[in-house]
């Protein structure tokens, strides 16, 4: 039957999606790989549903499918979707022009990808407009202009003209979101709409859905990893684990979840609270009164050059006069969002970025201004761990080099066998077997690589560690094992760590003391508790009150 | 003891190399893994085949043998002096048969006429008998047909033959571990081996099949007719693979070096260097490259015409000139490899196992050797399999312009020159044409094919 | 973006120099004037009088960069550098070794090569691209394979057996145009469809490919997922979305190729008898002129850094990300 008689017959109280065992594989070479095996679940009209799972879970496949977009080497191999009583898989394809963007609306991940980025932002709504209600000329702009109102974007008249690139990340995403609407469908989809922001962004964006929801009356299909984002927003929740649902409830999930994968899950969830119950050096007075590591009035300018001879008539402030401290056996944790500085002020202190000017004492040698060589050795005491272990090892080479590399370089005078050793020493202390030594890194997960690079790190005996966002890349789970490994190694070797980092749950799981960056600059610094319970300084509170309801709610009882 | 030309030495030790590189890449898992996809392609297979027979062929047209002044019974006749190749010795019998001129394939006769004059005085106009082709058929018109059939069937017959020992010798070779070889062999017949082994017999038993039809037929006829001057056409192609071969390697040699030292300098230090040479790779890029080695073979010539006494010989100064020409065409097309090297160079120098290897405190040197290096690896792999191509089909055009390679040495691009004329001719001469199209197509097109599986196999987006 | 471009045209005189100077040292240091008399005289039976003579005639009898013997500024002006070369940056070819006024020649013979050169590639850029974006249109289907299969089949065959096959089948077989020559004006018409056609067929192969890849790579983009996931057909998407963001790597490098259009093509010219500037370079180098060789070097150096320099600023002008900054 047609469209248009199917929608004829649907009723008022049906659910408004219903996927039913909806099967989905991938070819991968001569194999079929299943990414969703018999998932089944409702979404009401004008309901919230959030699906929540780890990377790999198949969360965004299931709604790529339900959409029918799966890529070119993804099949539909069974199961049935009903949307309004229409069944989507039986129609042809034809019929489906009418279902994305009208019935369907989905928000991505990247909107800076995912926005055609040549061609104006007006156009691209636009496009929508004219293909689902019919809309032309001035009712067009207008229309256009309203949807852009509608997501909070300031000014939106101007707006229509721009290109995606000259908006700012949280703006696009508002018009990612713009665009979904334009056809006025039914259910909304969005796919990690925020896992890309900033936290205060993140709220923003959050905020936005919920209130288009109670707007329009349209559904929200939520897909994250990210419970705190849920706790805003959904009344329904579903985890996913490889392709399966293995729970399904409503908000009494976060009071106590059935599944034991589920409880593992938000478990794992790193908790603004966990300073308070941690023992820290600091606290107890444990540290020595020298610092290990005494920074001073650092900076890191980058020149802006214009005109015909290139001539410098500014400057980008990246780390704008930063001063701070660290103790040996402590954790600074190194906070702001994007652009602040803090990966540069990482960077810079181990040399991978040109310094301007400042001094940089370690175990009170001055090691800033040498040059070359002198540079290298005052240098040995910092090593670095990155955020992407995807791209942190050399594919092409094998774990046991990966790991010795250093020591080549900083022990000449150890033999093949001695290095050998250490690197085995190394691998048991990171949980990792000593068969690793032979293997690829290809062959190891996101968590197990992070692991390696965390060893690769110490084999130098480093006195400080600077981690950049070691954890940001990893599923929850992972993340709170790789946080353990830290505090476990730090607690051994009287290591000191510099942690950089967004996210302000983590910083209370692992580090005794915050600074806070905003702009190049520290804004405030503290100990943890003070930072996140008692903070002084206006951004930093500007920062906690981002934070998603769930964290809050600790704060709220403490 | 053999006489190597220049030429050949350098051939010869790029083969070497290659087989050098082939079992180090065999020894680097992440080597291995896209050869094994390569190997599973089977129009990669099949081309693979191919080039080899060529490479072959070329490899025996390099090694020459010396030639004594007292010539025996199979006669290999050359100018005294001139070194004669395995490959001349093989083909001995055609390449001995001169004809006056013009033939066409299998032909009897010559393909124009000519007053001839007659036991009995008088002068008729007729198609001359030829002296080689068909020379043994007392009466051409009726027997001519029977004997080409008949010798046909004998080279298939004689091919397939060889194509038997051909094959059981590989699949000895090839079952050689296997714990059930007639499994195996069972498998690959159906086609359903990891690699296409069944695409790889048949490709050999066609080949086997014409080449054994060749063999028989060019025994007593020219199978691809004869040119202007008479030779024999097969000969000519034949010989003209190890000019393209040549061409298409040793090029290799002095493009290599050049964009990878320049490409990584330029692209790890930035800076000056990297100023400096992207002024050079564009000054030298913009001038026109058919000019510029143009400019250089003449500056070549008066090199050769101011030492006349070094290149006494035919042979040194038509190898000379064929050297000359891969190292002026190497030194033309280094810039595009090197600024894809460049370009590659400064995205891996950003990589975080980079930048971690600077912190660790390792040498500049050993970053370039151990990471930078190897991952640049496919990108000089695959610019090397795609420029075989462009080469050889390039020495077809500078030939013509006059530019290319001597005009004694054989090579399909003077080949080509030469047919063009001949096409005008009544009546047409087109044998001299279409061979070097088949020889040159049934080279350039499993290059192609092969490049393609290449890069589609080390592409790092793809693969991974 | 003025500054820009400024900043550009500033970079190009460098590069421009050292083209010049690199002419200068294939022609001159290289192979000296000695030996170029020697090569237009015959090897053997030549005396030095002869040699002087033809050097004096030409003005290759100067010291090559500093004339020691000359007075004040003439040390630097009379030498066959400053005479011959820098002569270049204006413009100056000077006479040929046959006698002829380069200069002359060159703004007479570009015409014939523009003739052919531009309908060429506009007509190849249509078919190319038209073809590219059918097999992506055909993605995965056996269209797409037995396709690109064709693609490199055709571009495994050498341009002259086109040319040549060409000119037999359509010039003498079906006898449907001239098989070589030019006339001026619209007569033109007649010479110029044999080479636009044959030059269109031998770059098929190659140029589909190339599309494709370009276009491939844009349909893996997540801006196509969104436009999909707009409602929108297969067709616009492609030819719409795609088509616009490809545009820009086509667009760039066409303008690239631009300015060559006027020196033509060596090959082309020379089988269809077209007397353009590719012939005039193909005649000379036969002919060892080396004063029409050393200017046409130096006018294809000069238009490809003037290529360049459009493709620079045709990206600013055509991609918004760049425009816009």
């Amino acid at each position: 039957m047609t469209l248009a008689d199917s929608t004829l017959k649907a009723t008022g109280n049906s659910p408004l999606l219903t996927v039913t065992d909806l099967r989905v594989a991938f070819r991968q070479g001569q194999d079929w790989v299943p990414a969703v095996s018999g998932v089944s679940f409702e979404i009401e009209k004008g309901g919230s549903f959030a699906l929540v799972g780890e990377s790999g879970s198949g969360k965004s496949v299931t709604a790529l499918s339900v959409m029918r977009l799966l890529p070119q080497n993804g099949q539909l191999q069974g199961g049935r979707v009903s949307l309004n009583g229409t069944d989507v898989f039986g129609l042809a394809e034809r019929d489906m022009s009418s279902i994305r963007g009208g019935k369907i609306g989905i928000v991505f991940q990247d909107p800076m990808s995912s926005l055609n980025p040549v061609l104006t932002i007006g156009r691209q709504i636009g496009e929508t407009l004219v293909l689902h209600l019919g809309l032309k000329g001035a009712m067009l702009r207008r229309r256009t202009v309203e949807l852009l109102d509608q997501v909070g974007l300031p000014d939106p008249a101007r707006h229509l003209d721009e290109y995606p690139h000259q908006l700012s990340g949280g703006m696009r995403q508002r018009v990612m979101i713009a665009l979904a609407l334009a056809g006025e469908p039914e259910l909304l989809i969005a796919d990690e709409p925020t896992t890309a922001l900033d936290v205060t962004l993140q709220a923003q964006i959050l905020e936005l859905l919920s209130r288009l929801r109670k707007e329009t009356g349209m559904a929200l299909w939520l897909i994250t990893h990210d419970f705190g984002t849920v706790a805003e927003v959904a009344d329904r929740i579903a985890v996913m684990r490889a392709g399966v649902l293995v729970e399904s409830s409503g908000s009494e999930f976060f009071d106590g979840p059935q599944h034991p994968y589920s409880r593992e899950l938000l478990n794992a969830m790193p908790r603004l609270e966990a300073c308070l119950h941690r023992e820290s050096p600091v606290d107890a007075g444990l540290v020595p009164a020298k610092p290990l590591l005494d920074v001073r009035d650092f900076r890191v300018y980058y020149p802006i050059r214009r005109g015909i001879l290139q001539r410098t008539v500014g400057h980008v402030r990246a780390v704008d006069g930063v001063s701070f401290q660290l103790k040996r056996g402590e954790t600074l944790a190194l906070v702001g969002e994007s652009g602040c500085g803090k990966t540069t002020l990482g960077k810079a202190l181990v040399n991978l970025v040109p310094v301007t000017s400042g001094e940089v004492l370690l175990d009170g040698v001055k090691i800033s201004g040498h040059a070359g060589g002198a540079r290298y050795e005052a240098q040995a005491g910092f090593q670095i761990v990155f955020q992407d272990p995807y791209s942190s090892m050399n594919p092409r080479m094998v774990v046991g080099n990966i790991l010795e590399e250093g020591l080549q370089a900083q022990r000449p005078g150890m033999t093949p066998a001695e290095r050998r050793e250490k690197v085995e020493e190394l691998l048991i202390a990171v949980g990792l077997p000593v068969s690793a030594c032979g293997r690829y890194p290809h062959e190891f997960s996101g968590g197990q690589r992070q692991r390696l690079c965390i060893a690769r790190a110490l084999a130098v005996e480093p006195r400080l560690v600077i981690c950049d966002e070691p954890t940001s890349a990893l599923d929850v789970s992972v993340q709170a094992q790789v946080i353990r490994l830290l505090r476990e190694l730090q607690d051994r070797h009287g290591l000191s760590y510099l942690f950089i980092t967004h996210d302000l749950a983590v910083v209370s799981e692992l580090a005794d003391r915050v600074a806070v960056m905003h702009s190049g600059r520290m804004v405030e610094t503290g100990t943890t508790r003070q930072v996140l319970f008692n903070p002084e300084n206006d951004y930093t509170c500007r920062l906690l009150e981002a934070l998603p309801k769930l964290h809050k709610n600790a704060r709220a009882h403490f | 003891m053999p006489v190597l030309l220049p030429t050949d030495i350098l051939f010869l030790l790029m083969l070497l190399g290659l087989a050098g590189l082939v079992v180090y890449t065999l020894g680097q898992e992440h080597l291995r893994r896209p050869w094994r996809s390569v190997m599973r392609s089977r129009s990669a297979m099949i081309s693979l085949v191919i080039l080899l027979i060529y490479l072959l062929i070329a490899l025996l047209d390099s090694i020459r043998i010396p030639v004594s002044s007292d010539a025996h019974s199979n006669s290999i006749s050359a100018p005294i002096g001139e070194p004669v190749t395995l490959l001349d010795f093989g083909l001995g019998s055609i390449r001995d048969a001169q004809e006056k001129t013009y033939s066409a394939p299998l032909a009897v006769v010559a393909h124009a006429r000519e007053m001839i004059r007659q036991p009995d005085g008088r002068q008729v106009w007729v198609y001359p008998r030829l002296q080689f082709g068909g020379r043994h058929l007392a009466n051409p018109e009726q027997e001519h047909a029977r004997d080409l059939i008949r010798r046909t069937v004998l080279g298939l017959g004689t091919g397939l033959g060889a194509w038997v020992l051909l094959t059981g010798f590989l699949a000895l070779v090839v079952t050689r571990r296997h714990s059930d070889p007639l499994g195996f062999l069972r498998s690959a017949w159906r086609g359903e081996t990891d690699i296409p082994w069944r695409a790889v017999f048949l490709t050999l038993l066609v080949i086997s099949l014409l080449a054994g039809v060749l063999v028989v037929l060019s025994q007593a006829y020219h199978v691809l007719g004869t040119g202007k001057v008479g030779e024999d056409v097969l000969y000519q192609s034949l010989k003209s693979i190890r000019t393209g071969v040549l061409i298409g390697t040793l090029t290799t040699l002095a493009t290599l070096p050049l964009a990878l030292v320049l490409g990584i300098l330029a692209g790890y230090y930035r800076g000056w260097i990297d100023d400096v040479i992207q002024y050079l790779y564009t000054t030298l890029n913009s001038v026109p490259g058919v000019l510029l080695i143009a400019a250089a073979m003449l500056v070549m010539q008066s090199y050769m015409a101011r030492h006349e006494a070094e290149f006494a010989s035919l042979s040194t100064r038509a190898d000379f000139r064929l050297l000359a020409l891969c190292l002026i065409l190497g030194m033309t097309s280094w810039t595009g490899l090197c600024r894809l090297l460049r370009a590659e160079t400064l995205k891996l120098r950003e990589l975080e196992y980079v930048q971690a290897a600077r912190v660790l405190g390792v040498s500049q040197g050993m970053i370039l050797f151990r990471h930078i290096l190897p991952n640049l690896f496919h990108l000089v792999l695959i610019s090397v399999a795609l420029d075989f191509s462009s080469l050889v089909l390039a020495e077809a055009v500078l030939s013509y312009v006059n530019i290319g390679v001597d005009p004694t040495t054989e090579s399909w691009g003077n080949m080509i020159n030469g047919a063009r004329l001949e096409m005008a001719r009544e009546p047409i001469v087109w044998w001299s044409l279409t061979s070097a199209f088949i020889f040159m197509l049934a080279l350039v097109l499993p290059a192609n094919l092969f490049a393609d599986a290449v890069r589609d196999a080390f592409d790092p987006r793809r693969a991974e | 973006m003025i500054d820009y471009i400024i900043r550009r045209l500033l970079y190009a005189l460098p590069l421009l120099l050292g083209i010049n100077l690199l002419t200068f040292v294939l022609f001159f240091v290289v192979n000296t004037p000695e030996d170029m008399a020697r090569m237009h005289l015959g090897q053997k039976h030549v005396t030095s009088e002869a040699i002087e003579k033809w050097k004096h005639e030409r003005g290759y009898d100067r010291p090559l960069f500093w004339n020691g013997q000359a007075e004040g500024a003439e040390r630097v002006t009379q030498t066959i550098f400053y005479q011959k070369s820098l002569g270049l940056f204006l413009f100056r070819f000077g006479r040929s070794d046959g006698g002829r006024d380069i200069g002359a020649d060159i703004s007479e013979r570009m015409w014939p090569s523009l003739a052919i050169a531009v309908p060429s590639l506009i007509v190849g850029l249509a078919v190319h691209i038209g073809f590219a974006l059918l097999l992506v249109f055909f993605r995965l289907t056996y269209l797409e394979f037995w396709g690109v299969a064709l693609c490199v089949a055709l571009m495994s065959i050498s341009t002259l057996f086109y040319i040549i096959g060409g000119q037999f089948l359509v010039g003498k077989l079906l006898q449907l145009t001239p098989i070589s020559g030019y006339d001026g004006g619209w007569n033109a018409v007649r010479f110029v469809i044999l080479p636009v056609l044959i030059g269109t067929v031998a770059g098929l192969g190659s140029g589909v490919r190339w599309y494709r890849t370009l276009f491939l790579e844009e349909v893996e983009k997540d801006y196509v997922r969104t436009a999909r996931a707009k409602g929108l057909s297969e067709v616009r998407v492609l030819f719409f979305h795609v088509l616009k963001n490809a545009m820009i790597p086509i667009l760039t490098g066409v303008v690239v190729v631009l300015p060559l259009l006027f020196t033509g093509s060596l090959i082309t010219e020379s089988f269809f008898a077209i007397s353009g500037l590719g012939s005039y370079t193909i005649d000379a180098i036969n002919q060892q002129d080396f004063a029409i060789v050393r200017s046409m070097v130096f006018l294809g150096s000069v238009l490809y850094i003037l290529g360049l320099l459009l493709t620079d600023i045709s990206y600013v002008l055509v991609d918004p990300r760049v425009k816009l900054n």
